[in-house]
């Protein structure tokens, strides 16, 4: 849908924002591919899960909980991939965006942020599911969690059109680190000195969530038991 | 005279059901071409029930019990057949019929499952236009017999099973229908909850003259309730009548349970019968029917008896024939 | 023939308000999540358009204030079909649990249940600051309104809302057809938030698609270049036209979908 607004946008005008219309389309399709893949998790009904008891049957086996989900996770993003990559091919057809690879330096961190983003999605996911342990009303917090996103991880449009003050709250949120900035990599708009300090952020991000998510599955399951679900 | 409730002439319900062969390979298949099977849920079944009977429906699991009270409710269309119900043709699922008969499944709830019960109660006021003072006479009387007057407060999600079956029983009885369908309205409830449910229903047949169309798992159930009953087996009916005549038709067997004296031996004993079962003396035999009596007395003549009794087999062993029989 | 009982069904439809007023405010730290979630997408879509407003002046013919009465008006009529259509969400759950029989079996019109059996109230409470909002930015934009357009505006919104209704009927008859409208819902409400933006920006087939398939066109674009005093994509006959028909069709599927359901002739 952003495609054809912005396709129209530009269409009276060839540079807006400081994107040419060609590079914005290819934002915007490399954004929405990106997303797909990195957003999507197969961990969106956990917390309901958790607060049936319907994870009672894992948490038998011999397994490590986590490794399990990480899998299912895995399996997931395999098949939906397959999906989008049919949807993007038709999508490419008709709008035809420049795509051009960067340096293959620059190709390999992209790779790399790629599945830091990957993975902090998924931490962000278990961190949600974590919910269920106390409570069922997980459908409010996730809603929220998914209209922030839809306008912080820069679906709709890239970031750096918003006002300067906005751009830098959204910095100190996880959310552009989910796929934003990705792009940004991979269209060469980021300096080497910016590559450095946002590796190191996201590197940052996935540990404190990482633990952060680590403390409070112990404690929800602490609390799982004793209630005897 | 006593009046036709329900009549069923010749009822057929066949579905068609797509088979998959196992497999990704049978999914994709199936993409495109599916092998249709029919399946006769009811085939050819007829009945009438008179105004205030209680008739149990007996049948294995997709014997076509549920199918049957569907389409007495106007839910399913019958492939053949009739069916009237208080003179109505349910599949018009007229408003006024609709208002004069209740469904409960035990399996499915139809209360707002966040909110108290009453709520629940409130909205088929509405809806079966129950006027003020007749909805509270009803709420209340319900509410003592089933001793839920308590908990109609309470979010339904936080009640217990037979809390929360007691409930749907109510909303479904508010409007006082004259006929009732209850499809396994004891299923999962302990035997406590069962015994106060059937007293309930035996009750409220008797105070409303209500006619009631039971099925249930539980041979206690239609035992207790169930002067009639249909057995149904494969969408066939296979027996209508009084359940007590059933053992007259089908047992083959009686039991003969006897307490001898120390010294005879299982072997011995064997001559007469099937053993079922033997232990300090006391054993428990199993004998053709026309012969129990006829081998009650060999037993005595041959043998030191201090008791003996002759017992027709358990209804749910003669039933469990039937259908095993008919499975061969 | 039925004989209408508008009475009991304004009760029926007021007890269904009530319930779910109640169970919002059972869950209210949820609720009050959902609403900022909602209050930060219509914000956020505000900011967005502002931004468009500032750079660029002309958006394919229409002004940047003109873009701004679209959106609004999508937001509007979105928002109305969520308060009143909000148990078409749920309902292919209740085929599955088999509580559709239920439904079925009750003296009172299925189709009436399964399309407002759940108002959703975050919305109808939404709907307060959003209308406010929606005034107060209409009244600093630079359009000019006749009293003419707006009656027409008027009646074409309500035929917005017969389409919206048509819509959800569809959903339910997939519902019936497959007990399975996530997928559906989902794609539906992508399609819809393209109504966000006059449909005459986007290309074909994309285009004709959302006049005459899905008619979000008919539904927003429409009514609102009426408004404003554009010589609309379409004639009102012709959005109204789609809209009764549409509708009309709509209710045959679902008696066509009910007769399937309880095995009509199979």
């Amino acid at each position: 849908m952003s495609l054809t607004v912005w396709t129209v946008i530009f269409t009276s005008s060839n540079d807006a924002f400081g994107y040419s219309r060609e590079s914005m389309i290819t934002y915007i399709f490399l954004i929405a591919f990106l997303q797909s893949i990195i957003i999507s998790s197969s961990l969106n009904g956990l917390a309901s899960r958790i607060y049936s008891g319907e994870i009672s049957n894992h948490l038998l086996k011999p397994l490590n909980i986590f490794a399990l989900f990480a899998v299912q996770e895995i399996a997931d993003k395999f098949k939906n991939t397959f999906f989008l990559v049919l949807e993007t091919l038709f999508l490419f057809l008709i709008f035809k965006p420049i795509i051009l690879f960067p340096d293959y330096k620059i190709f390999l961190i992209f790779i790399a942020w790629a599945f830091g983003g990957l993975i902090m999605n998924f931490i962000i996911s278990l961190l949600f599911g974590s919910l269920g342990f106390w409570s069922p009303q997980v459908w409010g917090p996730q809603f929220l969690f998914f209209m922030i996103l839809e306008f912080t991880a820069g679906k709709l449009f890239p970031l750096d059109i918003l006002p300067k003050i906005l751009q830098k709250i959204i910095y100190l949120t996880p959310f552009p680190y989910l796929s934003f900035l990705q792009i940004q990599l991979f269209l060469e708009r980021l300096s080497a000195d910016e590559i450095i300090k946002h590796s190191i952020v996201m590197i940052f991000w996935i540990i404190t969530l990482g633990l952060i998510t680590k403390i409070i599955w112990k404690k929800g399951l602490r609390s799982f038991e004793s209630v005897g679900r | 005279m006593q009046k036709i409730a329900i009549k069923v002439e010749n009822l057929k319900k066949y579905f068609k059901v797509y088979k998959k062969e196992p497999g990704l390979w049978g999914s994709i298949k199936s993409l495109w071409k599916r092998n249709y099977e029919t399946v006769k849920a009811v085939d050819d079944v007829s009945f009438e029930i008179t105004e205030g009977e209680i008739v149990g429906f007996i049948g294995q699991n997709g014997a076509g019990k549920t199918t049957t009270l569907k389409m007495l409710s106007g839910l399913l269309y019958p492939t053949q057949g009739q069916s009237t119900v208080l003179g109505f043709n349910p599949w018009d699922r007229k408003p006024k019929f609709q208002k004069q008969f209740a469904l409960v499944m035990g399996q499915k709830n139809q209360l707002w499952w966040d909110l108290p019960a009453i709520e629940s109660f409130h909205l088929n006021k509405a809806i079966y236009e129950i006027p003020d003072k007749k909805f509270d006479e009803t709420l209340a009387k319900l509410a003592k017999i089933l001793d839920v007057e308590d908990i109609l407060q309470i979010q339904v999600r936080k009640l217990s099973l037979g809390q929360r079956m007691k409930c749907e029983i109510i909303a479904a009885l508010l409007h006082n229908p004259k006929v009732l369908f209850l499809d396994e309205p004891t299923i999962g409830l302990d035997v406590v909850m069962q015994k106060i449910l059937r007293d309930f229903i035996k009750q409220y047949n008797k105070e409303f003259g209500a006619t009631i169309i039971l099925t249930s798992h539980y041979m206690g159930d239609v035992k207790e309730l169930c002067e009639r009953v249909i057995i149904i087996d494969n969408g066939h009916k296979i027996y209508d009548g009084k359940l007590a005549d059933i053992i007259n038709k089908y047992a083959r067997n009686k039991i003969l349970s006897l307490t001898l004296e120390n010294g005879v031996t299982k072997n011995e004993l064997s001559k007469f019968g099937t053993v079922k079962s033997f232990e300090d003396g006391r054993t428990t035999l199993v004998v053709p029917r026309k012969d129990a009596t006829k081998i009650a007395a060999k037993i005595l003549n041959q043998f030191k008896v201090h008791d003996l009794n002759i017992e027709e087999v358990p209804i749910e062993t003669v039933i469990r024939e039937i259908f095993g029989n008919k499975n061969k | 023939m039925k004989k209408l009982r508008l009475k009991t069904y304004f009760n029926v439809w007021k007890i269904f308000g009530l319930n779910a007023l109640q169970e919002t405010l059972i869950n209210r730290g949820s609720n009050i999540l959902f609403m900022v979630g909602k209050i930060l997408r219509f914000s956020f879509s505000l900011i967005f358009l502002y931004l468009i407003k500032t750079t660029v002046t002309s958006f394919a013919g229409y002004t940047s204030d003109q873009m701004i009465v679209f959106f609004l008006t999508y937001q509007f009529i979105d928002l109305t079909s969520q308060i009143f259509y909000r148990g078409v969400y749920v309902f292919s759950g209740k085929v599955r649990s088999g509580e559709f029989d239920f439904l079925l079996s009750k003296p009172i019109n299925p189709l009436f249940r399964a399309l407002t059996g759940k108002p959703d109230i975050n919305d109808a409470i939404f709907m307060i600051p959003s209308l406010a909002v929606s005034f107060y930015i209409f009244s600093k934009l630079d359009v000019v309104v006749s009293w003419q357009s707006l009656l027409w505006y008027l009646v074409l919104l309500i035929n917005g809302l017969l389409i919206v209704t048509t819509i959800n009927i569809l959903v339910l008859v997939i519902g019936i057809l497959t007990t399975e409208t996530e997928g559906i819902i989902w794609i539906y409400r992508d399609l819809s938030s393209m109504g966000r933006f006059p449909v005459e920006i986007y290309m074909q087939p994309l285009k004709f698609i959302l006049y005459f398939i899905i008619p979000i066109g008919m539904m927003i674009t429409i009514p609102t270049e009426v408004l404003l005093g554009i010589n609309p994509s379409f004639s009102i006959v012709a959005t109204m036209l789609v809209g009764v028909s549409s509708f009309v069709v709509s209710l045959k599927l679902w008696e066509w979908a009910l007769k399937k359901y309880s095995g009509v002739g199979s």
